[in-house]
């Protein structure tokens, strides 16, 4: 691949900035995460460390952290994410590869049909879930006339009603992701590999998923991150039978006015979370690292 | 050369994208072991077509067949067609060695007779000792002697390139054209080339096929399509041709004359396919016209020194523009615009001509 072929940088079409300027631009966005985003997670750090009297103390993690509820609504929401996850890179995948394979007119209509959902409200979608995924909605009324059930199935409230919800929510994020990747790799490499005498299937598992990891790990990262947080679609759909970390610290903090406990809740899912993320993102870079080095 | 079936058939092929017509009934006929160049304007079909040898475009009408078997219904993993693309399309993840080994692994071959296999190709393209190498750490060259090997490893029966030369620089494309050729001469494999460039594929390929606007206007070897072309396009595209119109009369058993509308008389062996006294057109291209004081009236318009020739343009008396190239020992690049000259035909040049 020679540069010709590649489209430039915007960095070396534009002169290059002086550092002093170039930190003036970033600067507003800057701010605006110390003051906004930065700041809170310290204050929340600080609250989760102390006692009602004031005094530093580890008490609300070691309470935390030695209550197996804890770790039972822990679990709960990271499985959450991890389903998600998996939904959303199998549904996203194939609409993805489909973008880059058709022609322009249908490829923009098909990005228009992803992005749509985008301006719509997660909480107007996540309530057009709870009337199509009820037991009078039109999934269970399909089943009935089907004849595949006898009487409607009981699909809102669980975990599949959150993990369903949460994939059509979170399915923008991923397919942006792989496409984005997935329009940047050569498709004259597909062709190669079909005329060295590889079928579609052995193509995709040579070539077009490895090439495709930085999308994987990118989209994996945002829809894990985003649906282990979803806390009004985790609410509304999983009902009050099911609780996950957002509806607990919420519980405590709010209802409980245990703020100390509820803090640390939230950092130990912060931590966990970035743990996670962190370690899925280090163990793919290491195995495909030299892909796009 | 030829032989009584040809090792791959072309049978009227046509490829429509909606309305538009990519190749218009097409018809060729390549030999066992010959190398075959593509050439054409850029949209004339050339691309599509070795598409369609390659499974990658399904033709709406027609047959391909390669070895007397129509492989026109197989897909092009089941073809065993080696390609080498433009932009070499080696895979960004996959050593050299991986590289090579895709078509090998992709047929089954048996596991110990890979290794073996990637070091003879590595050996054949001059790249031993690359085997651990990724491709974004080969310069533009060595990525192209990669992808050579690669698609040379799955021993395919037909070798396809498209504008395998096209992303090189001069100097390293004059060496890859003789590195190409020599690999396809030791393997005598059966070899068709898309190129755009006319010298590219007039010094490597054994025979032409001269497209536009999807269909083969001549197919014949170098020296055919450049001293006989056979429809102006191909005079046109092949050597940088002004074409005359005029009045075609006989001047002598082996000398033909053309008087143009203003009144200025050319004389000139004639290539055909014309043979008629009448209205008739004729190409010239610049190295068949000379400077001389017994020819026709001209103005000089401008000399460009161009390596080893001059290019002087000239306008004859009754407006006709030409170009020729003089050689430069005699001062060609001195000539001031505006002087007056005198040029003819060189006698030997032989000149194509056609119906105006």
């Amino acid at each position: 691949m020679t540069s010709a072929t590649m489209p430039v940088p915007l960095s070396t079409v534009m002169r290059k900035p002086r550092p002093d300027s170039g930190l003036l631009l970033v600067l507003p966005l800057l701010l605006y995460f110390l003051i906004f985003v930065l700041a809170p997670q310290i204050v929340l750090l600080v609250m989760s460390v102390r006692g009602q009297d004031g005094a530093l103390t580890a008490a609300n993690f070691v309470r935390a952290l030695s209550d197996p509820m804890t770790y039972g609504v822990l679990f709960g929401t990271l499985r959450l994410g991890a389903y998600a996850t998996v939904a959303t890179v199998l549904a996203g995948f194939p609409y993805a590869l489909t973008m880059v394979t058709v022609g322009p007119r249908l490829r923009s209509a098909m990005l228009l049909l992803v992005i749509l959902p985008l301006l719509v409200s997660a909480i107007v979608r996540t309530f057009g879930w709870l009337v199509t995924l009820g037991n009078q909605g039109p999934i269970n009324a399909l089943l009935l006339w089907l004849g595949w059930i006898d009487h409607p199935v009981r699909i809102l409230f669980t975990e599949s009603a959150v993990v369903i919800g949460l994939t059509q929510i979170e399915l923008p994020m991923m397919v942006l992701a792989l496409y984005t990747v997935l329009s940047r790799v050569d498709g004259s490499l597909a062709l190669a590999s079909r005329s060295l005498g590889a079928g579609h299937w052995r193509t995709f598992v040579q070539v077009l998923l490895p090439l495709s990891v930085p999308g994987l790990i990118g989209g994996s990262a945002l829809v894990f991150a985003s649906a282990v947080g979803a806390f009004v679609s985790q609410t509304i759909l999983g009902g009050g039978g099911l609780l996950y970390m957002p509806m607990y610290i919420y519980q405590q903090s709010i209802l409980n006015q245990d703020w100390g406990f509820a803090a640390a809740l939230a950092v130990i899912l912060m931590i966990t979370v970035s743990a996670i993320i962190f370690a899925g993102t280090a163990l793919a870079r290491r195995s495909q690292g030299y892909i796009h080095g | 050369m030829v032989t009584d079936r040809a090792f791959l058939t072309l049978d009227d092929i046509q490829v429509r994208y909606g309305d538009a017509v990519a190749v218009d009934h097409i018809d060729l006929g390549i030999n066992a072991g010959e190398f075959v160049a593509l050439l054409g304007p850029s949209g004339c079909g050339k691309t599509t077509l070795l598409r369609v040898i390659a499974g990658f475009v399904r033709a709406n009408g027609g047959a391909v067949l390669l070895d007397g078997v129509d492989i026109s219904t197989l897909t092009p993993e089941a073809r065993r067609i080696g390609m080498v693309f433009q932009n070499y399309a080696l895979f960004p993840h996959m050593t050299v060695a991986d590289n090579i080994a895709y078509g090998l692994r992709s047929h089954r071959a048996p596991k110990e007779s890979i290794t073996p296999k990637v070091q003879e190709m590595l050996g054949v393209v001059r790249m031993s000792g690359y085997d651990k190498r990724l491709p974004r750490q080969l310069s533009g060259g060595q990525q192209q002697r990669v992808a050579l090997a690669r698609a040379l490893a799955i021993s395919p029966r037909l070798l396809l390139l498209d504008e395998p030369l096209g992303a090189l620089d001069k100097n390293l494309r004059e060496e890859m054209q003789s590195e190409l050729l020599r690999i396809q001469r030791e393997l005598g494999i059966t070899t068709i080339m898309v190129t755009h460039d006319q010298e590219e594929a007039m010094s490597m390929a054994d025979r032409i096929a001269v497209m536009n606007a999807g269909q083969v206007m001549q197919f014949g070897t170098a020296t055919e399509i450049y001293d006989a072309p056979s429809t102006p396009f191909v005079s046109g595209f092949v050597g940088n041709s002004t074409f005359l119109n005029g009045v075609l009369g006989k001047s002598d058993d082996e000398h033909w004359t053309l008087r143009t509308s203003g009144g200025v008389e050319l004389r000139f062996r004639s290539a055909g396919p014309c043979r008629r006294v009448g209205a008739a057109r004729i190409a010239l291209r610049p190295e068949q016209i000379e400077l001389c004081d017994d020819g026709a009236a001209a103005v000089v318009r401008y000399a460009r020194p161009m390596g080893p020739n001059t290019r002087v343009g000239v306008t004859l008396d009754d407006g006709t523009e030409l170009q020729l190239a003089a050689p430069r020992e005699r001062g060609a690049d001195n000539l001031p615009a505006g002087m007056r000259v005198r040029v003819r035909i060189n006698p030997r040049a032989v000149c194509p001509v056609f119906l105006p």
